[in-house]
């Protein structure tokens, strides 16, 4: 086992006192532990809440600027919650870099007669490239900064004025090339204002040499927090993961994997840190892999922790990742060496569309495209794992058998998550 | 008499017998290969790629992303199978994920890998 020599402390004096304390929820004392209604995860009327009060109100991560380097490239991006009717059809958006190098968002609607310019599948991940964006129906173009440029047969308009008749733009702002889209024609906040805990948390984390490098989607018959709660707890490792990484977090320091700290923040933001087992002995391949450069939960406790900037902020000894919870639908989860994250775009009440994805330190030879193809084929299996619950929940959680949740002091990121959305529909 | 066309480095004469099946550009399709083999077939390739992995990466590294030789390139898909073969062969001793969600609901959209490979 590896252990940091400036603590002369033993592995488990290093971790928090969990025999005579619950540590969150003593740190948080004003937060009520109690049991949560259901109704949040199975209410269609709480769902149309949400939908009007939280997703057409914040900041919506919607891709990584790394997706559009050049001008003229863009993607569509299909976002269902913000759809204008409880029925209604699902919008999409148009994320481009402009002629100019500047990220710009659309709502996909040509403003001739509101057909989708881009008919792109959004889910296809392809990025493409246009230097004008150009209407199939009758063939309106505009520039990439939205602006009309050319109406066919313009003369035969009555009061066309192409300058109000561009793209409609959708409040857009970059964050670490991370993109966020606001719908709200006049956003309460600006997005630091909305992400300020995890900026300050992550403004050393050097994401600017980490490229995307393994993206899985799945539309699961779950609402969308119950998906969340699912990824930002270590309660469920032991028995989900039994299979695909039976030791790895839950050694004998730790057997029910909890975080070993947990930040809550305003707003739903919180961040979670889970540890290694530094017991855990890896099978041959991944020893291999750690030998030529990193897997992504590589650490095993020791000098490494703290060697990685905006990773581990509360000097964890035996550090794995961190889990940082963007209210409200997105998990950012730093590691020593990249970060993988989550998205999950509600649909409906028992319907979410989730995007996991693992980044890597950009490849600077060949071999490192198999070190990362290691940790990329680990983390994409254990999802397969955990998205296998999610219809369960759901099943249950809708059988009218269980009026309340109970949950527990590792689960405060869950509990955190729900509180901010009830305060948010109850405002 | 007659040669046959190898599409591997000679070095690598060893493992040309996976080179007419095991070699595939992206995850999705490496997952796909893999869950469709036996755990004896992915046994097996485990079993061979695996003590050769110091040699083929060394190799490969002679080359830069920008500019792999096609049979070096090879070589490279043949080390992300073995990493895509691993987990099955070294823990879950089947070929899919065991208790997990149905593979065809899973939808691996994974980036092209960031390499230029030369004609050849």
């Amino acid at each position: 086992m590896s252990s940091s020599p400036k603590v002369d402390l033993t592995p488990e004096q290093r971790l928090p006192d969990w025999a005579n304390t619950r540590p969150v929820s003593d740190r948080y004392p004003e937060i009520d532990m109690g049991p949560l209604s259901i109704e949040p995860y199975v209410s269609e009327e709480f769902f149309e809440l949400e939908r009007e009060k939280i997703f057409k109100k914040v900041w919506l991560y919607v891709g990584r600027a790394e997706r559009i380097p050049n001008p003229g490239d863009y993607f569509v991006q299909e976002i269902e919650v913000v759809r204008t009717k409880k029925d209604g059809r699902f919008p999409t958006f148009i994320i481009c870099r402009d002629s100019n190098g500047e990220v710009r968002a659309f709502h996909n609607a040509c403003q001739h007669r509101g057909t989708t310019v881009c008919w792109e599948d959004h889910e296809n991940w392809k990025t493409h490239n246009r230097k004008y964006f150009s209407c199939r129906f009758h063939g309106w173009v505009y520039n990439t900064d939205g602006s009309l440029k050319f109406v066919p047969d313009e003369n035969q308009f009555c009061n066309l004025n192409k300058a109000e008749r561009g793209l409609r733009p959708v409040h857009c702002a970059v964050w670490k090339d991370f993109i966020f889209i606001n719908v709200d024609p006049e956003p309460r906040q600006t997005l630091e204002e909305q992400i300020k805990p995890h900026a300050e948390l992550l403004k050393d984390f050097p994401f600017e040499k980490i490229r995307k490098r393994g993206i899985w989607t799945a539309t699961v018959d779950v609402n969308w927090k119950v998906a969340i709660d699912a990824f930002q707890e270590g309660y469920h490792v032991n028995t989900v993961h039994a299979a695909t990484i039976p030791e790895a977090f839950n050694g004998p320091l730790n057997p029910n994997c909890r975080p070993t700290s947990i930040r809550l923040f305003e707003q739903g933001n919180r961040s979670v840190t889970f540890m290694v087992s530094p017991d855990f002995v890896p099978p041959e391949t991944e020893k291999w892999v750690r030998q030529r450069g990193s897997s992504w939960y590589a650490a095993g406790g020791g000098e490494t922790v703290n060697q990685f900037p905006g990773t581990n902020p509360d000097n964890d000894p035996f550090y794995a990742f961190d889990c940082h919870g963007f209210f409200p639908n997105l998990l950012v989860d730093p590691y020593i060496g990249g970060f993988y994250g989550h998205e999950f775009w509600p649909i409906s009440v028992n319907k979410t569309r989730w995007i996991g994805s693992i980044n890597f330190t950009a490849p600077e030879k060949p071999s490192d495209l198999i070190t990362h193809e290691h940790g990329k084929t680990l983390l994409r299996d254990a999802f397969r794992e955990d998205t296998v619950t999610l219809d369960a929940s759901q099943v249950g959680l809708e059988s009218g058998a269980i009026e309340t949740t109970i949950m527990s002091d590792g689960e405060m990121a869950p509990r955190h998550l729900y509180n901010a959305v009830m305060e948010m529909v109850n405002s | 008499m007659t040669t046959t066309a190898t599409l591997l480095p000679p070095e690598f004469a060893d493992l040309e017998r996976f080179a007419a099946d095991w070699i595939h550009p992206t995850e999705r399709e490496r997952n796909a290969f893999r869950v469709a083999q036996s755990i004896e077939d992915l046994d097996d390739y485990y079993q061979t790629l695996f003590p050769r992995m110091d040699a083929l990466c060394e190799y490969i590294d002679q080359f830069s992303l920008e500019a792999m030789p096609a049979s070096a390139a090879r070589l490279l898909r043949l080390g992300q199978m073995l990493m895509e073969v691993v987990p099955a062969a070294e823990v879950y001793r089947q070929p899919d994920v065991p208790d997990s969600i149905a593979f065809d609901r899973f939808h691996i959209i994974s980036p092209d890998d960031p390499i230029k490979v030369a004609e050849n």
